[in-house]
């Protein structure tokens, strides 16, 4: 049975890692570099996610796996569209 | 700095998370009306509510993705109906009552709970012929293997046509009622696709946190992010996620359901709360 796990699962551990010790760092030092830090650690686990679902579709190409290459290009573009579409509409 | 109030941010978003991550329901649903409780405002505590959703989310994903327990087929497939129908339901918010809207989404949490609790043993028995290279998705489809104690369970989702039509319908729903929908994603996977409870709720952990991503986007436009607040939840629902998915994975698939079901019936005594 082929997989498409790349090496999700050690990628994931080290942001969970770097997200952590960023917002502890964060949490512990305050005043305006401590905001930084705090905004960086929910900048980059609010990006994961996507870019989770941009790594499937690249794994997928290379594995020629073309329909969940497409479905996942798809969601990718429905969510930016969706993103944009309520941000003008509000 | 108030460090009480601070550290009660930390453990309500850590306990909220490991639950979350355990049926795959995110968590938020309960995290914001108790932080609401504690004198925060409603629109300070939602956008809190996504980070511990999405912090969870990848926390919980390093163990789910090794232990074959998230598919990212059956998440891209089922996410492209439930998001168009969240878009469907952003643009129709105000059709329907708030409060109607709640008496409908407790009475079908309540009925998740019902058909989840109700089922007897494991629809998916491990099979002695697969070894751990089989764990994972099968390419092409959306068939695959996860990791159970010492065995490999093989399996294979049905009536993908009425469950995406549902996730859609679902979508709508959470759209037009404004929640993350991951308590209407679990039971719809595994009750109505039948993929395995521990699948269904790894693969509802992973797309949870891709929808609550895209809102706390929305929100940070708006500027209603206090990123303060937001790094202590980060702290919490990281610790959470992972001991969510720790805990998950020592549990039995009926054990599973079981908590699940619980979760959802504290859900819909939230939601009838809140109508």
């Amino acid at each position: 049975m082929k997989t498409s796990r790349i090496d999700l699962s050690r990628i994931i551990g080290v942001l969970v890692v770097m997200a952590g010790v960023t917002a502890l760092v964060g949490v512990a030092v305050g005043g305006a570099v401590g905001r930084g830090l705090d905004v960086a650690a929910v900048t980059a686990l609010a990006a994961a996610p996507g870019v989770r679902v941009l790594a499937l579709a690249v794994a997928w190409v290379r594995l020629r796996d073309y329909k969940y290459a497409a479905a996942s290009l798809a969601l990718i573009l429905l969510i930016m569209l969706s993103v944009i579409g309520t941000a003008l509409w509000r | 700095m108030d460090i009480a109030r601070d550290l009660l941010i930390v453990a309500l978003a850590m306990v909220t998370s490991t639950l979350g991550a355990i049926g795959g329901l995110g968590g938020a649903i309960i995290l914001v009306p108790l932080l609401t409780l504690g004198g925060m405002s409603i629109s300070s505590a939602a956008p809190l509510g996504l980070v511990s959703v999405i912090a969870g989310s990848v926390a919980a994903g390093r163990r789910q993705v090794g232990d074959g327990t998230v598919n990212h087929r059956f998440a891209v497939v089922t996410e492209l109906g439930a998001t168009s129908g969240a878009i469907v339901g952003v643009f129709l918010s105000g059709a329907l009552s708030e409060r109607v809207l709640m008496w409908c989404l407790a009475g079908f949490a309540v009925a998740a709970a019902v058909l989840g609790a109700r089922r007897k043993g494991m629809r998916w028995q491990p099979d002695a012929s697969l070894t751990t290279d089989d764990v994972g998705e099968r390419q092409g489809s959306l068939a695959g293997a996860y990791l159970l104690d010492d065995g490999v369970v093989p399996y294979a989702p049905s009536r993908m046509k009425l469950g995406i039509g549902l996730m859609t319908l679902a979508g709508v729903v959470t759209g037009l009622a404004g929640v993350g929908g991951g308590f209407l994603k679990t039971p719809l996977s595994s009750e109505v696709m039948r993929l395995p409870a521990k699948v269904a709720a790894g693969t509802s952990t992973f797309t949870i946190g891709l929808t609550a991503s895209v809102a706390l986007v929305l929100m940070a436009i708006d500027g209603r992010i206090v990123a303060s607040d937001a790094a202590l939840v980060v702290l919490g629902a990281l610790v959470g996620g992972t001991v969510g998915a720790r805990v998950q994975k020592k549990l039995s698939p009926p054990v599973v359901r079981r908590t699940t079901a619980f979760a959802l019936v504290v859900i819909a005594a939230v939601l009838v709360a809140r109508a």
